[in-house]
């Protein structure tokens, strides 16, 4: 977390420093329109480290691209996309590993202390599992990750290329980026979480650039995209794609998009049913990314939905990610059929869960109910390929509490306990959305997630959440919404000395509500 | 012939086929990039065998940490699964690891991963490839003395690697590759003694047989 944090700060502090020069060009660059560059003096011997081009002047929409004609000989897949190079994206990964080990230094992390003789002795244990903190696995990694995915991307591999892009990246650091043993979990959370959040984040920032933009409005537009998604930005910035006036990828344009805001308070309940202690603030944001209902693809994460919370018992809550692999309609279009991969992070102050799934999911839409009223329904069932859930007992994540480093240890060092195990599994779940006018007033949601948990004691767990939400429009795109939820944990150890252990939480919400589109 | 001769064989097999394949029609950058042309069969199939060094261990204040003794061996592994774009591959990997301890005694150790694959560079054969899945491990110790009465269980199994691949035909070819296996075991009581975090690493330098 705190090195997704650092990156973000540096990579913002570096844009700032950029940006103005910028600027200051401005005056002496030609407009674009009136001076279109040659097609050879953008070739990559010419361009500085940084290639800016924005114009001073008001915003205008190109035609017609000036490079148009261009692209292809430029290897690129379609006007607007990166210049494809395969040996750039593997270079840029490693740069990626480069900067956070150089970040680790200069937070004095005795992990970044690497050399020769590590990387050996780290290749001679090979695999281990870590005792990271649950937010640097399960958020910091995957973050790290779409770093790596979006070296990829940026260079203009496709989204299988940078899932390869992205376990390279992530190989590499963990037997040569720090002194710590290789870690299996770091593996699989940074190479799955990183291809789930990198290509929500990638397609994210490409909603944020306008490509037929020039001048000041275009610079802003290329930062918003930056702070999303860093290195697609910075790649960009450096290739003079920033202020290359084009057509904006195809691909990167959804069918559909929705986003829904909401902030208000929520209560969550004791392990007795108990709505003990205060009611906490939230503020959620909801984005559905194409249409998933309908539609043949075969193209991953032109649909998919996120999920972010902000506090209601944590700094970031929950978080779900959910993309579309591929998707195949039947009956006509009645029935879709989709795989989707998963990324699942919770944590609040009575328990943590996280996951990186693949799913199978059958959706039946039933349109005009009466006035408006359509119904769609969703069963989806899939395999976990590594969960996280606390450790027994489940007292709150206060009763577990890593110790600092002891001496000798070292900052950057984990000694232990952790305080959730780790393990691969299988969900399953339903959901069901009324809706009125499109807009959804009735939210019904049940899933189960199965943990056999590995890294700890042997044991599975099951963690089901039901889940009825209930909204109304107030005016415009503003609305209220009253939510009730169910927690219930169930774990089933292998060794029958140990009793099954149960625990269960209610959490209500009430909220206001605002819509985006 | 030991499964590590067998593995030898191939492997010395698959190292000269560079000479052979430049003998022939310098089938390098053009055919590599025909290979996988919209109009071949999306099916890929990889038959091998390697040389296989593992390692078992586990973790956090377990009595037997670092005491596993490394254990040579051979494998075979068989891949059989398609092409989603021209240069990505996915499939279901089987990979079979006898081994005996210092005693004698045999470890079986099967890999069942859905893998994929990825061959960055259109114009020659390297290749990436990562997988995970089950691992079924029978008769499995992590001590050297085995003083740990050993494991028969199901774990989690995680593989990466990369080579090279020759082609000697449009559809078959040969390919060199270095891999790593992992199989995480988790926790187990034995002899009254937890042993956390029990895991299997497998290290190999192998060649195959491919066919698209």
């Amino acid at each position: 977390m705190l090195r997704s944090s650092v990156f973000l700060s540096l990579a913002s502090l570096a844009l700032a420093v950029t940006a103005r020069p910028a600027s200051a060009q401005t005056a002496l660059a030609a407009p674009v329109e009136q001076s279109p560059p040659p097609a050879e003096a953008m070739s990559r011997a010419a361009r500085p480290l940084f290639a800016f081009d924005f114009a001073g002047q008001a915003p205008v929409a190109a035609p017609q691209s000036p490079l148009a004609s261009d692209w292809k000989t430029e290897r690129r897949a379609c006007d607007g996309c990166p210049p494809r190079s395969v040996g750039h994206a593997f270079f840029d990964t490693t740069i990626v590993n480069v900067f956070y080990e150089i970040a680790n230094l200069a937070r004095g992390q005795v992990t970044a202390h690497i050399s020769p003789k590590s990387w050996w002795a780290n290749m001679e244990q090979g695999w281990v599992w870590d005792l990271d903190d649950f937010g640097v696995n399960q958020v910091g990694h995957p973050y790290q990750g779409n770093n790596y995915y979006n070296a990829g991307r940026a260079n203009g591999l496709s989204f299988w290329e940078s899932a390869g892009i992205t376990a390279f990246g992530s190989g590499t650091w963990e037997y040569y980026g720090e002194t710590n043993h290789a870690s299996v979990n770091d593996l699989i959370n940074t190479t799955l979480g990183g291809i789930a959040l990198g290509e929500m984040f990638h397609r994210a920032a490409w909603l944020v650039r306008d490509t037929r933009l020039s001048g000041k409005p275009r610079l802003w537009k290329e930062i918003g995209a930056m702070a999303i998604d860093p290195i697609t930005g910075l790649k960009r910035f450096m290739s003079g794609d920033a202020s290359r006036i084009s057509e904006k990828p195809p691909e990167m344009i959804p069918s559909a998009l929705q986003a829904v805001g909401s902030l208000g308070v929520l209560s969550r309940g004791s392990n007795t049913n108990a709505f003990e202690g205060d009611n906490k603030g939230f503020l959620e944001l909801n984005m559905l990314y194409g249409d998933p209902r309908v539609g043949r693809s075969r193209t991953p994460y032109d649909d998919f939905t996120v999920l972010l919370r902000f506090g209601g018992g944590g700094g970031l809550s929950e978080a779900k990610v959910r993309g579309r692999l591929l998707g195949q309609p039947f009956l006509d279009n009645r029935i879709q059929f989709n795989v989707t991969q998963a990324y699942d992070f919770a944590k609040n102050n009575v328990y943590q869960f996280g996951a990186q799934a693949f799913n199978g999911n059958v959706a039946y839409t039933m349109g005009s109910l009466s006035d408006g009223l359509a119904l769609w329904a969703m069963g989806w069932g899939g395999l976990t390929a590594l969960g996280a859930v606390d450790s027994i007992p489940l007292e709150g994540i206060d009763a577990c509490v890593a110790p600092a480093p002891e001496d000798g240890a070292g900052q950057g060092v984990s000694e232990g306990p952790r305080c959730y195990d780790y393990g691969p599994g299988t969900d399953f779940g339903a959901r069901a959305i009324l809706t009125h006018s499109g807009r959804p007033i009735v939210d019904f949601l049940y899933e189960t997630h199965h943990l056999y948990s590995l890294d700890g004691v042997r044991a599975n767990h099951f963690l089901q959440q039901l889940r009825l939400d209930l909204l109304a429009p107030v005016k415009g795109p503003l609305g209220v919404g009253f939510s009730a939820e169910y927690f219930d944990r169930r774990t089933y150890f292998s060794q029958t000395l140990n009793p099954t252990q149960k625990f269960h939480y209610p959490q209500v919400r009430l909220f206001m509500t605002w819509r985006f589109s | 012939m030991s499964l590590r001769g067998l593995a030898a064989g191939l492997v010395a097999l698959a190292c000269f086929t560079p000479s052979l394949a430049a003998a022939q029609a310098a089938p390098s950058a053009s055919q590599a990039a025909s290979d996988v042309a919209a109009d071949q069969p999306r099916t890929w199939f990889v038959v091998g065998a390697t040389t296989t060094t593992l390692r078992g261990d586990c973790q956090e204040g377990c009595a037997a940490h670092g005491t596993g003794a490394y254990l040579h061996t051979g494998s075979v592994l068989g891949v059989a699964g398609f092409r989603v774009t021209p240069q990505a591959d996915v499939g279901l990997e089987v990979s079979w690891v006898p081994a005996s301890t210092a005693a004698g005694d045999d470890i079986r150790a099967t890999f069942l991963l859905a893998t994929g694959q990825f061959r960055p560079m259109a114009s020659n054969g390297f290749f990436l490839r990562g997988g995970m899945g089950m691992t079924f491990i029978r008769n499995f110790t992590f001590d050297a003395a085995d003083s740990v009465p050993p494991i028969t269980s199901k774990a989690l199994g995680l593989t990466y690697g990369a080579g090279w691949a020759f082609w000697r035909e449009k559809r078959v070819g040969f390919e060199l590759f270095g891999a790593q296996h992992m199989a995480a075991l988790g926790d187990f009581v034995s002899g009254g003694v937890n042993n956390e975090n029990v895991i299997a690493n497998f290290w190999s330098l192998g060649a195959a047989i491919v066919i698209r």
